[in-house]
């Protein structure tokens, strides 16, 4: 896996990203640091970048979003760091997520999904909150949320009990 | 799937072990019983007073770890009831059984320090070492399988470990460098693990992972600093895998220095020093080796080695 480490440029995208997307506060990722891939942002601690074997690594630490023309936060990031998040955040009730877990997408009306106003076609990542615990992203589009939470551990969800 | 095996113990085997194992019969008897199935609370997720105050899990504190916790439920039921939790897919929770839990506190690895794991995955050990790193610093996490590799990677992620760098080398070839702290777990023949995973035991296998443990050990010694700690464990009892393999470094290195194993609220038994013909240092006590039936875990061999500066 070719990896690059993030330049201080693109690493201050990133985390305007986080910070205007889901209000998570760029002191949050103070202390780490970032590298990609041709497919994923990455991070870690500074010094796993610094260690002399990262060139040689598979990988470090865990994958943090894909970019593509938004940052499309992976589901390890957001379990770990979505806590901070202060916007679009969608709390959900037992049976909404049971029903997302069932069929991948449920309706979800503009003011659980936190937006304010009424907007034709307003689309976007939020995080999918159960009982405040960030469990993932999923993507908003006219109303309809989809569950973008990987398949492998769609599958671990199923089988919990709620 | 583990913890679902009861054995019957092979007659070459009680012969073997009849005479260094304590309490034998009651070890038998231990083989024919589900062992208890332990979990992690993941530190870096939660903490463990929080998780304790909204879980639903029936959980008993296990005696050396504070994070670690035996379950109520025994065998297949046990193992169900954790995976089947939101606190499991959130990454909070991880199914270890306890006497694994040991290695890590006998290396005790700090926030600053440069850990090796060198046969990491899949990674319960060296997750186990980055919640106790405060998720800080660096480990360098190293499997020679792609689909070890694999396993670890899905641990790390789910654990949020960002502290973890993963390396793919077989062990013999692990590059030159440094390290406060090493970690050898080395493959073996299971014997403790006999209860946990289906294996064909025979005397073959020993000698086959005696001599490759011997040739583990000392390249692990070698990415030891000076002043620096090496951990050497195995789930086995046979000691041809355990006091034999750290014999053969004492020999082989003189900066290497046996030091006692010691963890709090944790009853072992000292390593031996006599098996069949073979006779061992007497310094070779200061290891420890706990058995399936001490507080029905599986079986671990621990040695702890100080690389001494010159």
């Amino acid at each position: 896996m070719r990896k690059k480490k993030v330049k201080k440029r693109e690493k201050k995208i990133i985390l305007a990203e986080m910070e205007k997307g889901f209000g998570i506060p760029k002191e949050v990722f103070k202390k780490l640091d970032f590298f990609k891939t041709k497919k994923r942002v990455y991070v870690c601690t500074k010094e796993c970048l610094r260690d002399e074997l990262f060139s040689r690594a598979e990988t470090a630490g865990i994958g943090f979003a894909r970019p593509s023309k938004v940052l499309k936060p992976t589901t390890d990031m957001l379990q770990l760091f979505g806590k901070h998040a202060k916007k679009n955040v969608v709390e959900l009730s037992k049976e909404k997520l049971k029903g997302l877990i069932k069929e991948g997408e449920i309706e979800i009306g503009r003011k659980s999904a936190g937006k304010q106003e009424e907007k034709q076609g307003e689309r976007g990542y939020m995080l999918i909150s159960y009982k405040k615990q960030i469990l993932g992203c999923g993507f908003l589009k006219e109303g309809m949320l989809e569950s973008k939470i990987p398949k492998a551990r769609r599958a671990l969800l199923r089988s919990a009990r709620i | 799937m583990p913890y679902l095996y009861t054995i019957m113990l092979p007659s070459k085997f009680k012969q073997r072990y009849r005479k260094i194992i304590p309490n034998f019969e009651k070890f038998v008897s231990f083989s024919k019983k589900a062992q208890k199935v332990s979990v992690r609370i993941n530190t870096t997720k939660i903490s463990t007073q929080k998780f304790l105050e909204s879980t639903k899990l029936r959980l008993k504190q296990i005696p050396w770890y504070k994070d670690g916790f035996f379950l109520r439920e025994r065998g297949k039921e046990g193992t169900y009831a954790v995976s089947s939790t939101l606190d499991y897919f959130l990454g909070r929770l991880y199914l270890q059984d306890g006497s694994s839990m040991i290695p890590p506190l006998v290396l005790a690895p700090k926030e600053n320090e440069r850990v090796l794991d060198i046969t990491a995955a899949p990674g319960s050990k060296t997750t186990q070492i980055s919640q106790m790193m405060s998720n800080k610093g660096v480990i360098v996490a190293n499997d020679n399988s792609i689909t070890r590799i694999k396993a670890l990677r899905n641990n790390i992620n789910r654990l949020g470990c960002v502290n973890i760098l993963i390396t793919r080398f077989d062990v013999f070839r692990f590059p030159s460098g440094l390290f406060d702290k090493v970690l050898l777990d080395a493959p073996c023949s299971l014997e403790g693990s006999m209860r946990k995973y289906f294996i064909n035991w025979n005397e073959h296998l020993i000698r086959r992972f005696s001599g490759m443990q011997k040739r583990m050990i000392l390249k692990a010694f070698g990415l030891t600093k000076p002043g620096g700690l090496l951990v050497y464990s195995t789930c086995t009892y046979a000691p041809e895998e355990n006091e034999s393999v750290v014999q053969f470094l004492l020999n082989n290195f003189k900066d290497a220095k046996l030091e006692q194993v010691k963890i709090p609220g944790l009853q072992a038994h000292n390593g031996l020093t006599k098996f069949r013909d073979t006779s061992y240092d007497s310094c070779l006590k200061k290891c420890a080796r706990i058995y399936s039936h001490d507080y029905n875990t599986g079986g671990f061999f621990i040695a702890k080695i100080r690389r001494e500066e010159r």
